[in-house]
């Protein structure tokens, strides 16, 4: 009796917490259209505790995305979220986003003048047009979730979201991340351009774009937030479901086409995002269909692949065979589930 | 590492299945095949191949193991050395010790063969094609080293090798392209090895198709040369061993009579004597064929379609049923007409002679097929009886000049007779033409002189007879006959000269064919018609029975024939006697004497049987009386009287308690009382069958039918001797027909029979319904309706193809069916209730999208099945 009470407790808080979920990625959907399953991811993202990059050709929404989502969550008063946007340009010093020492006057001291980055989310627009200099420090930031200057490390706030966004990096005047660097987001993902008649709608209501983006409401709080990430941790994965993540990972690994394969690290940060994904889809449970949709996003900025055919193709076969193997995996007896066939 | 070591033990396997195993088969053939030729391998191929596959086995998973190949080498060339140093050495019995050594040295080659192809399989690149070109050269020694040389043969040995060698070479480099072995790769690799083979094989049997007329001819023009470098004879062998007259022959550089030993042909019994006491047997030429064709250019006696007054009695005896009779009447009527005529009958015991051959003396038109006494039945093949109109002048004895008194006395009267004929005028103009031509070219023109100078003396035809056939009876100053016999008389000295010309004018020495063909141009030359005859000459060599004749393979003969007006076709032989010919190569056997002749025989169905009288009521449908034979549309009501009868089935003896009703059967009566009837020819059939006395003494009775009382008509041909190729093509090719089509059928039923499999095992019709089974029947369902999963999820399956197409709720199912299959949850009552009634839905609105033929057809479709099995992954856009 007390074990069903507290199912139907579990469920309703699980409903509860999908609900939440739903009315942001509703929220953001006012503003940016037809790109939910983007949305999805990056939403993914943030429950993953994760960072997230976006790539595209200029005006495909990226920073307006970014925005969008920044304010669905945090407001810019001191008691909600706090929410930072960084335009990054060649010149910019560390500096610039640590905050730096400086004499205080009636103190007869230097006290610590903290920059942008100590905020919950932040919007680092245009990443790769900062130098290397800005970019590692930001990542290092990102990765340790502490700032050490001196002998003094401070430490970033629970909840800290990074959105980035570059512009491909054939476009002049940038500094394109290395493929360690690109290792720490999550996912990197590209805002296609959308379809004929999105846009069409797009143009016909190009004056409401900004006036929505005005009206977007706080719909989540930071506790809420926290609350979310950790009910993303108790999601169920199956073995099947992790061995084929091992799989794909060391496919990667003994595929003559991949110059760098995939590390222990991108596997844990799959695992995350598969689990974050599942709740994002109203799931307890991690299907086939995440990994396949989250295996490009989450894996391929990551993998240095030997020539463009292989770009193209050696992920998506080894997906495509784990796929394969999951849809024919046998179930033998009804106690054990499942058995490889 | 642990990844190294099962990768290494996979490429063990996969050589040791695919390469070496096949190679080992390939080898063990060769080996069996090669034992037969070199008696050093001592026939034991068995062993032999052991020794290979224990060095192809080591090696390969010794040089799979990375081990070097010198240091490996050097270490198993010494440690065989030693062991023949050791055997060498043993004093203690030399003998034993040789023969060790000669089986340690085949033994240490193979293993050392084999040792040398696991390395090559294991290591080098290209090996499999060398070892493919050796099993290939070994396969030509085979076949260079057999003596007979066919098409089908030659195709049989290299079909499988050219097989063996692709397969060598395509798994060989399969196996090497493959660096890690995984379940799917390696099912893909063997569905090509597969799809490859079959496509061979296709395509081999295709060409073999077509081109089957284009090989025949090629195997016949290399049977055509075979026959002219070694068997240059007047007899030629059928595929089953038996033989046959050839309808053409040719003077030939040697006489190819066969072997030393000839074998029996068949064995006659002629009832003709010198006078009417019946004393003195005149044996009589058995004919097969008339060659009144000559082709000048190839000097080769053909056999003519068409003759003027065709008196050849062509029948095939194996075709006639038993007891009946085939009979020429237009024959017999003409020759009949000549005087000194009389009906001889001659019974052929076969031998080795093909069924279907028909030999008779001139001039024959009757065959009756004759059962054989079941003591003979293993010796004699077949018999029959045959009728020919005998002149009295005919005789086997007729030129040769003989010592005997009453030969001579005889010879002479013939003589006088025929010397009574002067000229042949009254012969129809086409008939004596077309006897009496000849070639026109040189050596025709010189024999004709000859000819006239031969007889210049002579005045009536049986005079230039005579002389012509002295000419080649004349002995030179030495009494040394000039011509000889000889089985090889040679080719004359220039190239393409005429080799009877040869023959008449330099050499004089020649065989039948020679002195024939000679003889015959000669009687034509003086006007004589006369042709030219192959068959069997008699040989007088029995003493202990009388008219019984034995006639072997070196008794195929060719002589002349010559036309008398009033007296027909009379035998007339110049060829010189040759002394090998007179004597018997082995004793004659006892000859299967058979008293009773079958006065009546009738051919029909047992109606009802009376055991206690044993009477027989009998349907007769067909009956022969003294030979004469009667076909009875509505079958006659006979009875039967069995109480002396001999009951056969094939050779077993059967109790009169053993027939049943409806068996059909063939009664015989020897009985004395039957010869006296003597239809006329134009007695109507009905008052014919008045005339047998009821109930007829019947004294065999023979029934072709098996204990359930059926009919087996093939079985009892084959027993009769009779129509043995039928017999035995028809079933094998319905068989094979049959097996096609139920694998035909199989294949096209077995997506149908996994629909069914999935569908039983999902247990659709009880409460718990198995979900995963629900879930792939949906899936096999949907694929054969050309809805495949490809490179989707499942669920993208279920939403995006399947629910689109049939407004289903896959995508809900699916949902569940994911839910159960990877989280921790368990499935709801209403879930399961959703899941019970889903197949049931997902059916229905199938079924109102497809029509049923639609769905038939679908699932008919094999390859859609093998897409719901095999995935290509790796093929993405």
């Amino acid at each position: 009796m007390e074990q069903q009470n507290e199912t139907i407790e579990q469920n309703s808080k699980q409903s509860q917490m999908t609900g939440k979920i739903k009315l942001l990625i509703d929220n953001i959907e006012t503003v940016i259209k037809g790109k939910r399953n983007k949305i999805e991811m990056i939403v993914s993202v943030l429950l993953a505790r994760g960072h997230v990059l976006l790539e595209d050709n200029p005006g495909t929404g990226k920073t307006l995305l970014a925005r969008t989502l920044s304010q669905s969550i945090s407001t810019n008063n001191t008691k909600g979220l706090q929410f930072k946007r960084i335009q990054f340009t060649p010149d910019l010093l560390p500096m610039d986003l640590i905050g730096s020492h400086i004499f205080d006057d009636t103190k007869k001291d230097f006290i610590f003048k903290k920059g942008p980055l100590f905020c919950n989310v932040m919007l680092a627009d245009e990443i790769n047009r900062a130098s290397p200099k800005v970019q590692s420090a930001l990542l290092e930031s990102m990765a340790e979730s502490q700032i050490s200057i001196g002998d003094l490390t401070y430490k970033l706030q629970d909840l800290f979201f990074v959105i980035a966004t570059q512009n491909p990096v054939e476009i002049e005047g940038t500094y394109p991340l290395p493929e360690a660097q690109l290792d720490r987001f999550f996912m990197k993902l590209s805002l296609d351009y959308v379809d004929d008649e999105t846009e069409a709608d797009i143009y016909r209501n190009y004056l409401k774009i900004d006036e929505n983006l005005h009206a977007v409401k706080q719909v989540l709080n930071l506790k809420d937030i926290l609350e979310l990430q950790s009910e993303t941790d108790k999601i169920y994965v199956h073995d099947e479901i992790v061995a084929s993540v091992r799989n794909i990972v060391t496919g990667t690994r003994s595929d003559t086409n991949i110059l760098l394969p995939c590390s222990t690290r991108s596997g844990i940060i799959f695992i995350k995002c598969l689990k974050a994904f599942a709740i994002v889809n109203d799931r307890t449970f991690v299907i086939e269909d995440d990994i396949k949709t989250l295996a490009h996003p989450v894996l391929h900025h990551r993998i240095i692949f030997k020539n463009n055919d292989a770009r193209k193709k050696a992920l998506n076969s080894l997906v495509d065979k784990e796929i394969t193997r999951l849809a024919k995996l046998r179930i033998n007896n009804e106690n054990e589930r499942l058995e490889v066939e | 590492m642990k990844t190294d070591k099962k990768n290494i033990l996979t490429k063990i396997l996969l050589h040791l299945t695919f390469l070496c195993i096949p190679a080992v088969a390939a080898i063990a053939i060769a080996l069996q095949g090669l034992n037969e030729y070199y008696a050093v391998l001592d026939n034991q191929w068995f062993v032999q191949t052991c020794f290979f596959l224990a060095g192809i086995f080591i090696a390969c998973i010794l040089f799979n193991l990375r081990l070097r190949f010198l240091p490996a080498t050097i270490i198993l060339i010494i440690i065989l050395a030693i062991i023949r140093a050791i055997i060498s050495n043993m004093e203690l019995f030399e003998f034993n010790a040789f023969f060790f050594l000669v089986k340690f040295q085949i033994f240490s080659a193979l293993f050392a063969a084999g040792w040398i192809c696991g390395w090559g399989f294991a290591r080098l690149k290209n090996f499999s094609i060398i070892f493919a070109a050796i099993i290939a050269v070994v396969a030509i020694f085979i076949t260079v080293s057999k003596s007979e040389f066919s098409f089908a043969g030659i195709l049989k040995i290299f079909l499988p090798i050219i097989l063996f060698a692709f397969y060598i070479v395509y798994t060989s480099l399969a196996i090497r392209n493959v660096t890690a072995f995984s379940r799917g790769r390696f099912f893909i690799f063997l569905r090509n090895l597969l799809g490859i083979i079959l496509l061979f094989l296709l395509i081999m049997f295709m060409v073999g198709l077509l081109m089957k007329s284009a090989f025949t001819e090629i195997e016949k023009t290399w049977d055509n040369k075979n026959q002219k470098n070694e068997f240059d004879g007047l007899l030629e062998r059928n595929s089953d061993s038996t033989y046959k007259m050839k309808d053409r022959m040719r003077p030939n550089p040697t006489f190819g009579k066969g072997k030393d030993n000839p074998e029996p042909m068949f064995v006659a019994y002629i009832n003709n004597y010198l006078d009417d006491e019946q004393e003195i047997p005149n044996p009589l030429y058995f004919v097969s064929h008339y060659l009144t064709n000559f082709d000048s250019f190839t000097e080769t006696f053909e056999k003519d379609s068409i003759i003027p007054y065709n008196d050849l009695f062509q029948t095939v005896p194996s075709e006639i049923d038993l007891y009946f009779s085939q009979t020429d009447t237009a024959i017999m009527n003409i020759a009949l007409k000549d005087t000194l005529t009389k009906i001889v009958d001659a019974d052929v015991y076969n031998i080795n002679m093909s069924p279907e051959e028909f030999v008779a003396p001139v001039t024959s038109f009757f065959c009756q097929p004759i059962a054989i006494e079941n003591d003979y039945k293993t010796q004699f093949k077949s018999a029959y009886r045959a009728k020919s109109v005998v002149s009295d002048l005919n005789s086997a004895y007729f030129v040769y000049p003989s010592r005997d008194e009453l030969l001579q006395m005889y010879q002479q009267q013939r003589y006088d007779m025929l010397a009574a004929v002067e000229n042949f005028d009254g012969l129809p103009e086409i008939f004596y033409s077309y006897y009496t031509s000849l070639p026109d070219n040189d050596f025709i023109d010189s024999l004709k002189n000859l000819t006239q100078k031969i007889t210049a003396y002579a005045e009536t035809p049986v005079e230039k007879i005579i002389a012509v056939r002295n000419h080649f009876f004349a002995v030179d100053e030495f009494g040394e006959p000039v011509f000889k016999y000889t089985e090889n008389p040679g080719i004359p000295g220039i190239p393409g000269a005429s080799k009877l010309a040869h023959f008449l004018f330099e050499s004089h020495k020649g065989y039948c064919a020679h002195f024939a063909g000679v003889t015959l141009f000669m009687l034509r030359a003086c006007g004589i018609p006369a042709r030219l005859t192959v068959g069997f000459a008699t040989v007088d060599r029995s003493d202990k029975n009388k008219g019984w004749y034995w006639f072997y393979e070196d008794q195929a003969h060719a002589w002349v024939q010559i036309y008398f007006p009033k007296f027909g076709w009379l035998d007339f032989d110049t060829t010189i006697g040759n002394d090998d010919m007179e004597e018997s190569p082995q004793p004659d056997g006892t000859p299967p004497i058979q008293i009773n002749k079958a006065n009546f025989a009738g051919a029909g169905k047992i109606m009802a049987l009376d055991t206690v009288n044993k009477l027989i009521d009998f349907a007769l449908e067909k009956m022969t009386v003294n030979d004469n034979e009667y076909i009875f549309e509505i079958p006659k009501q006979i009875v039967l009287d069995m109480t002396a009868a001999k009951i056969l089935r094939d050779t077993a003896n059967l109790k009169f308690s053993e027939l049943s009703e409806n068996n059909s059967g063939l009664s015989l009566s020897f009985d004395e009382t039957l010869k006296n009837i003597k239809p006329l020819p134009n007695t109507p059939k009905n008052e014919v069958f008045e005339m047998i006395p009821k109930p007829v003494k019947i004294d065999e009775f023979r029934t072709d039918a098996d204990k359930d009382g059926k009919t087996e008509k093939e079985k009892s041909n084959i027993d009769n001797g009779l129509q043995k190729k039928d017999a035995k093509k028809i079933p094998i090719f319905v068989i094979y027909i049959i097996i096609f089509v139920t694998i035909l059928i199989f294949i096209m039923l077995l997506p149908y029979i996994i629909f069914k499999y999935y569908k039983y095992k999902a247990k659709l019709k009880g409460k718990n319904v198995n979900i995963f089974y629900v879930y792939k029947t949906s899936m096999f369902l949907l694929n054969q309706l050309r809805c495949e999963r490809k490179n989707l999820t499942p669920l993208q399956f279920a939403s995006v193809i399947a629910d689109k197409k049939y407004e289903t709720e896959f995508e809900k199912f699916m949902m569940i069916f994911l839910q159960f299959k990877y989280s921790d949850m368990e499935i709801t009552s209403d879930e399961k209730e959703f899941v019970n009634g889903f197949y049931c839905s997902l059916k229905n609105k199938i079924c109102k999208k497809h029509s049923k033929i639609e769905l038939i057809k679908r699932f008919l479709n094999i390859k859609q099945t093998l897409k719901f099995y095999i995935n290509n992954y790796g093929t993405t856009k």
